[in-house]
């Protein structure tokens, strides 16, 4: 049975956190739905507040501290990414860009990522798209659905969760995809739930449709059982043939190669 | 297994004084450094190359020459010759003319440099800088081995019946160190030619100096240039030393934290810590230097970095004393008592004429043409 890890980042700054606890909230969903799925998976948490003095470091003398190369680690390893940043001042935070900056260029590449942030009021949740434009930058498949909180959803919002739970479930299902794994379609019950919020059929919450003929419904959709279509059980697309692996763990060009390229540019 | 030192010919302020020294001053002290290296029996002096301030080693083989023409037995090498922005009919003219006056007391480093803007001062694009270390030594290459050089290439305008003059001495041309800190491609590059790899060692993690080496020596065997253990290592290093530990990190502190290239960031001691910067006695100098054999192997030069944030030159000589009497001696019988028998001696111009008598010349590429890499086992 194959195991998939997950990233958990998190750029929260304040103790406790609103971020933080977005960050739980779709850790715990996650956990749940990939559960339900009969997948296991590993979730590694980087609290980036932890990694500030480590990234600063990088960046004036090009060193990653032990704390920051297991961040890097964990992150090259991990076949999906939750990433989660305060709103500050209309874009994602500084301490997240940072450390993003510091990780190395195609990292994400088929990783998955969840994006989404904390900020004051829903008026900043459209700040949330340039995390996308960043992690497409680092090759990362991005799932469509973000997850924006304002501070006050953490009380209030009726469809919080339902949110959650969409996005969850897109990257539950893709990253499960990819991985190659025949996925159940994903009837998970939400994390925390609201067990009072209404469910009209066929009615759009937040734009995810709820109910009959979702698309991650288990008796219809075009899509049934899998998010891009991609057969039940069927190879990922990214598969390769097992490649031994040195233990210095590169896989470089071979020179005449390198040369060939050269001469045919 | 050859002993040395580097400089990296920078220019600054000493921090205790407020004093920079000139230009002029400094250009000169690299020559006493160079000579003193020698004194205390030293193998290897090598400079090179910066195109900007606060740096004065924009010509390595003027200065090279200079310290050849007053010494007797060092070796003159380069730390680095960059291989990108020099146009390499030069580097064969410069480098050939340095061999000659040298008497074969020569080899090179060669380096794509770290200074973004340097590439286009030179006519260059830091994004090409693989493909012209690349494209630029394949034609050195040709340059140094063949008599009459037609060529054409990307990144350089076309040769047509070229001479490059002087042909190396006694027609084997200075070998070659390729230098990379975090390139797997120059190390592919250096394995794929037979050349020497030459890790700086200063400012990256040891783990990473590790696989780079073990990618090179892989590769080195891949080519069929010898077994992997045979293959040909130089490894840079930075030490400050006093007869007294605390002394030295007392001393050094002040020189520490003022360098810009340790970036004013973490401490003395989480750098040492992360690094192979040693800063402390000959006896840690030596215990930290014979460690560097657990992650690179054998291998085959040492050359460590003792000039620079702004040290007075008359501190550099007492690093200098303190190498050649305490440390080196200790370093050489050390390691040669941990030495494979399979292990490849280093690549002194004695080693590589008798070499090239035997007809043992490294072919590019060895005896595999195969292009297809899996990986070894």
């Amino acid at each position: 049975m194959i195991t998939l890890r997950i990233a958990l980042v998190s750029a929260g700054l304040s103790v406790p956190s609103s971020t933080a606890l977005l960050a739980d909230q779709l850790g715990d969903e996650a956990r749940a739905q990939f559960a339900a799925s009969g997948t296991e998976i590993v979730i590694e948490h980087i609290e980036l507040r932890a990694l500030g003095n480590d990234i600063m470091q990088y960046f004036l003398t090009g060193i990653p501290s032990p704390a920051l190369e297991a961040a890097h680690s964990t992150i090259a390893d991990a076949q999906g990414v939750i990433a989660v940043t305060p709103i500050f001042k209309a874009s994602y935070s500084g301490l997240f860009k940072s450390f993003w900056d510091t990780v190395d260029e195609g990292s994400l590449a088929k990783t998955v990522v969840l994006p989404a942030a904390t900020g004051g009021t829903a008026r900043h949740s459209l700040a949330i798209e340039s995390i996308r434009s960043l992690m497409g930058y680092l090759k990362g498949i991005v799932i469509p659905s973000a997850v924006f909180a304002a501070t006050a959803d953490f009380g209030s919002d009726a469809t919080l969760p339902n949110r959650i739970r969409t996005s969850v479930t897109e990257f539950v299902q893709l990253t499960g995809a990819l991985a190659g794994l025949p996925l159940e379609p994903v009837q998970a019950p939400v994390a925390a739930a609201h067990a009072d919020a209404p469910v009209v059929p066929g009615a759009q919450v937040d734009g995810a449709l709820v109910g009959e003929n979702a698309p991650f419904d288990e008796a219809g959709g075009a899509n049934s059982g899998s998010f891009f279509g991609v057969a039940r059980g069927g190879v990922s697309p990214f598969d390769e043939p097992a490649a031994k692996k040195s233990s210095h763990g590169f896989s470089v060009t071979p020179f005449s190669q390198m040369l060939q390229n050269l001469q045919q540019s | 297994m050859e002993f040395g030192i580097f400089s990296v010919g920078d220019l600054t302020r000493n921090p205790l004084t407020g004093v920079t020294p000139s230009e002029y001053q400094r250009q000169k002290d690299l020559v006493t450094i160079a000579k003193h290296a020698e004194e205390v029996g030293l193998d290897v002096f090598a400079t090179g190359q910066h195109h900007n301030p606060p740096f004065i080693a924009s010509s390595p083989t003027t200065t090279l020459a200079y310290i050849a023409a007053q010494t007797e037995k060092i070796t003159l090498s380069t730390a680095t010759t960059l291989i990108t922005t020099t146009d390499p009919v030069r580097i064969a003219e410069d480098y050939g003319t340095l061999q000659h006056l040298a008497d074969g007391r020569t080899d090179l480093m060669l380096g794509r440099g770290n200074t973004g803007p340097v590439y286009p001062w030179f006519g260059k694009d830091i994004r090409e800088g693989v493909e012209l270390a690349i494209e630029n030594y394949a034609l050195l290459h040709k340059l140094w081995r063949e008599e009459r050089v037609n060529w054409s290439g990307k990144h350089r305008t076309p040769l047509n019946g070229f001479t490059a003059t002087p042909r190396p001495l006694d027609n084997v041309a200075p070998f070659v160190w390729h230098g990379s800190i975090r390139t797997p491609e120059i190390a592919e590059q250096a394995a794929f030619y037979g050349d020497g790899f030459f890790h700086n060692n200063i400012f990256w993690p040891k783990e990473h100096t590790q696989r780079m080496i073990e990618l090179y020596r892989e590769r080195y065997e891949y080519y069929g240039h010898g077994t992997a253990e045979q293959a040909i290592v130089g490894l840079g290093g930075q030490v400050f030393m006093r007869k007294n530990s605390q002394d030295a990190k007392n001393e050094f502190r002040p020189f520490f934290n003022n360098a810009p290239v340790y970036g004013g960031g973490p401490s003395m001691e989480s750098f040492m810590e992360q690094t192979p910067l040693t800063v402390g006695s000959p006896q840690e100098v030596i215990e930290k230097t014979l460690s560097f054999r657990e992650y690179a192997g054998d291998y085959q030069r040492q050359l460590f970095l003792v000039d620079h944030a702004g040290l007075p030159t008359k501190t550099v000589l007492e690093q200098l004393d303190l190498l050649g009497e305490e440390v080196v001696p200790v370093l050489r019988k050390e390691f040669e008592a941990l030495r494979s028998p399979n292990a490849a001696p280093a690549p002194t111009r004695k080693v590589m004429l008798k070499r090239h008598a035997e007809g043992k010349i490294a072919l590019p590429g060895g005896v595999h043409t195969d292009p297809s890499y899996k990986g070894v086992n």
